[in-house]
């Protein structure tokens, strides 16, 4: 009898806790408004303007049926349920793919916003956030017109198969909470046919933003920073006479820090692995001379351009390469400050060791 | 509040009638129209004959005794003289009234002196095929290669099905008689020297101990000796395909026949045992694997499919990729219902469908095919009663069902879901973990002749494992499962060698 009197209590605990877990809202699939891209911006009095966008899939099958929503609020808590008033059906926050913010808003600083992404359990982190050199608002109601919800993939397969470098939301809060390193991330901007296009990359100092990279800086910088970047590059960069370019496109790179304490420099050995996509007619392949005439070229023109690339992230006194970071896993008696006193003035040499593995063939 | 009432326990032997006299034993059967008492000779002769005419072969009467007995009737002063005068095998004699009287109900023609009722000669002409169908394909469980021979209702047919497969005098059939009012007999079947013999008496003791009255068939006979008989699942594996009855008897494992039905019982069984099929054996292996993965892909669709569909569309929409948000969206915007009821009604009409294609005779059974198919398939769909998301998962599922080749398994599976379906209406990815947690411990605590149900995957038995998902190869395993504890662990050797390097056209 005492035995099953446990037994029961043993099943009411269990039921309670089983019951009491599952006390969540249902969240039916129909009746609920999905957010997409949601936009952040500042007014001009100080307040947080957020814009989402919403696929009204009931109405279409494609995402061709986009309703936009615009909220203005002091506050980043209040955008869901000032949101919420407007539609129909609850506003949910867990498909966002695209986090945007204006420039004018990530120059302000976004510390309090980020503060919030963490506090924010619907949001995955395998999703992208990037700065748009137009406001937020301006950017998204341009991608509405284009009837079309890929900003993500957009940004996803350039940093694949591009030149971008590859980010997310969990890379990025790795980068901007944490020590001797800054947070990048990729640009948009609507070019001249009003179309939203990802453009060079953009990096944080602390929580905002300063400095954008053009396009061929962010090819290096994935160069440096990825293991596996298909970017492409022209060398000589200013070369006009079509039959002198030399092109050629990242297959696999490898870098490796050095952090020499004595002399406080810092070694940087690129190992590329590379495709030379077009070259001069001068150059016969076939000789081994003239592959390492070629070769110089390249590499000198890489080695030029990694260093510039670093000199003004050094002017900048921005760091998203994580070089604080390197040095510190070298140094026990690194310290934040005093690092990045000296880090205007830090020398670092770059050398670059190439390898073509093939010509010709489009891989 | 939960205690039993504790019966008492019921008399021994209650349902029977008891005749107490040889005279009450005839009483009785005339009182039945096919019992017949005639008197072949002239009308002063003492001898005598009785039999029920719907159980004997008429022919064998009138050929190869009637004849016999008329021509030598005056010169039968005893009984015993019969042995000499009639050609038939099997002449008993008796003074047993109790004896008499099942032997008459076994077809016996009981020969006696009119005013002498004290012994009976007992002429056994019974016809057992009388009523039996003669084709024996196998009804339910199919096969593309491999034999297609499957049992009939008539025990001495099956057993001699068995015996014909399998011509070892170490095959055992012990007959126990079951049913204290009409007799079936039961066999049991099992290979001396291989079989373990605690599943043996285990399974005897089980049949002895029955106290029924009539058993029906097998299946029935199959719950009444079944380890649990509150769980969906079936303990034993019923099958009406001979060789896979010979394929266990030479694992090990035991084989329950009775009389009046076309399905064999084999035990102990185990849960991934339900899954292989005898075509599994007569396939390359490599295929064979497949395909058994294919089942148990699909048990595991078949009980989940629905349940997961309500519980991602209720409360986890995160996991749908984007890309696939605006086709189920659109199909399910129209839809006035929550999943849970989109998804029950579905499935009741899937197995209303099922249960009537059952029931229907075949002639009127195609159009079934048509009104269940296309017409309330389509018509739900445009009637907006579900979406057509949710008419795909419930008919994949369904079919899947049908991919575990033991029936009543199949069944289990197809019940299975509801309990899910609900649990995933609840508490949506929980309730379905909860679902799981419980299904697996209930699986865990089934015994089967009191070997462990899971086995070998719980408890862990090495070596067990890979032949439960997949058919291994014959050559690497050659041995019978050992954790089926069988007496003798080897079965065959393969042949050595059989690619040589050096061949008629070796270059």
């Amino acid at each position: 009898m005492k035995k099953r009197k446990q037994h029961l209590v043993f099943f009411l605990i269990l039921v309670c806790i089983v019951s009491l877990l599952g006390c969540a809202r249902t969240r039916i699939i129909d009746k609920i408004s999905i957010v997409h891209v949601f936009g952040f911006d500042q007014a001009d009095n100080g307040d947080l303007v957020g814009t989402a966008l919403f696929p009204v899939y009931t109405k279409s099958k494609g995402s061709d049926q986009i309703q936009y929503l615009e909220e203005q609020t002091p506050s980043s808590v209040l955008f869901v349920p000032r949101m919420g008033a407007h539609t129909s059906t609850p506003v949910q926050l867990s498909k966002i793919r695209v986090l945007l913010f204006g420039k004018e808003y990530a120059e302000a600083g976004i510390q309090d916003m980020v503060d919030r992404f963490m506090t924010t359990p619907q949001l995955g982190t395998n999703i992208q956030i990037a700065v748009s050199t137009h406001s937020a608002k301006e950017t998204l109601n341009t991608f509405k017109k284009e009837k079309s919800l890929t900003l993500a993939e957009r940004i996803e397969h350039n940093m694949e198969g591009q030149s971008l470098p590859t980010m997310n939301l969990h890379v990025f809060l790795n980068h901007f909470y944490g020590e001797g390193l800054d947070a990048y991330v990729p640009i948009v901007t609507i070019d001249e046919k009003e179309m939203v296009t990802a453009e060079g990359m953009g990096v944080f100092k602390d929580d905002k933003f300063k400095l954008q990279l053009n396009p061929e800086q962010t090819a290096l910088f994935s160069l440096i920073k990825d293991y596996q970047s298909l970017a492409t590059f022209k060398i000589p960069p200013g070369e006009k006479d079509r039959s002198e370019i030399i092109i050629v496109k990242g297959f696999r790179s490898k870098s490796n820090w050095d952090w020499d304490s004595k002399e406080e420099q810092i070694n940087l050995r690129l190992q590329l692995e590379m495709t030379l996509s077009q070259h001069s007619r001068k150059y016969n392949l076939e000789k081994a001379e003239d592959i390492n005439k070629l070769k110089k070229i390249i590499v000198t023109n890489l080695e030029k351009g990694v260093s510039d690339l670093l000199e003004t992230f050094k002017e900048n006194e921005v760091d998203p390469l994580g070089i604080g970071n390197i040095v510190r896993s070298k140094d026990r008696n690194w310290d934040e400050e005093s690092f990045y006193q000296l880090y205007p003035t830090l020398p670092i040499h770059v050398n670059v060791n190439l390898q073509i593995i093939h010509s010709g063939l489009e891989g | 509040m939960f205690r039993k009432r504790r019966r008492k326990p019921l008399d021994k032997r209650k349902y029977e009638t008891v005749d107490k006299t040889v005279s009450d034993v005839f009483e009785r059967a005339n009182k039945s129209s096919d019992f017949t008492t005639i008197s072949p000779f002239e009308k002063d002769h003492p001898l005598q004959i009785s039999f029920y005419k719907t159980l004997i072969d008429p022919s064998v009467l009138q050929k190869s005794v009637l004849p016999f007995l008329k021509e030598k009737a005056s010169a039968i002063m005893e009984l015993s003289d019969l042995t000499n005068m009639i050609p038939i095998e099997g002449i008993k004699f008796t003074k047993d009234y109790l004896e008499l009287e099942k032997a008459l109900h076994n077809g016996s023609v009981a020969v006696y002196f009119k005013d002498k009722k004290d012994e009976f000669a007992l002429l056994n002409i019974n016809y057992a095929r009388l009523g039996q169908r003669e084709t024996n394909d196998t009804q339910n469980e199919f096969s593309v290669i491999g034999p297609k021979i499957g049992f009939i209702e008539d025990l001495t047919t099956n057993l001699h099905l068995i015996r014909d497969h399998l011509s070892t005098s170490d095959l055992i059939f012990e007959e126990i008689v079951v049913g204290s009012r009409a007799q079936t007999k039961v066999v049991i079947a099992y290979l001396d020297g291989v079989t373990n013999p605690d599943y043996i008496d285990t399974a005897k003791q089980r049949i002895q101990e029955l106290d029924v009255d009539t058993s029906f068939d097998n299946t029935q006979l199959e719950q009444l000796i079944s380890d649990n008989t509150k769980t969906p699942f079936p303990l034993f594996i019923t099958t009406e395909r001979v060789d896979r009855t010979v394929g266990s008897l030479l694992q090990g494992q035991i084989v329950v026949i009775s009389d009046k039905s076309s399905y064999a019982i084999i035990g102990p069984g185990t849960l991934m045992e339900f899954f292989s099929n005898p075509e599994d054996f007569y396939l390359p292996s490599i295929i064979a694997s497949f395909f058994k993965l294919i089942r148990i892909f699909g048990m595991l669709f078949s009980i989940f499919a629905s349940a997961f569909y309500i519980a991602i569309f209720t409360f986890h929409f995160e996991v749908v990729p984007k890309d696939l948000l605006g086709p189920i969206i659109f199909s399910r915007a129209n839809v006035p219902f929550p999943p849970v009821i989109e998804v029950l009604f579905l499935e009741v009409t899937i197995d209303l469908l099922r249960e009537a294609g059952a029931r229907l005779p075949t002639k009127i059974g195609q159009t079934l095919g048509i009104v269940g198919g296309i017409v309330i398939g389509q018509a739900t769909v445009e009637a907006a009663l579900t979406s057509n998301i949710l008419l795909i998962i419930v008919a994949l599922a369904a079919l899947s069902s049908f991919t575990t080749p033991i029936y009543k398994m199949s069944n289990a599976v197809r019940l299975l879901r509801y309990p899910f379906i609900l649990l995933a209406a609840i508490w949506g990815g929980l309730g379905i973990y909860v679902g799981l947690i419980l299904l697996i411990t209930h699986l865990s605590r089934l015994k089967s002749l009191g070997v462990p149900y899971l086995l070998p995957l719980y408890p862990y038995r090495k070596g067990g494992v890979v032949g439960s998902f997949v058919r291994p190869n014959y050559v690497n395993y050659n041995k019978r499962p050992w954790y089926l504890r069988p007496l003798s662990l080897k079965r065959y050797f393969p042949a050595n060698d059989k690619d040589p390097d050096e061949g008629l056209n070796t270059e």
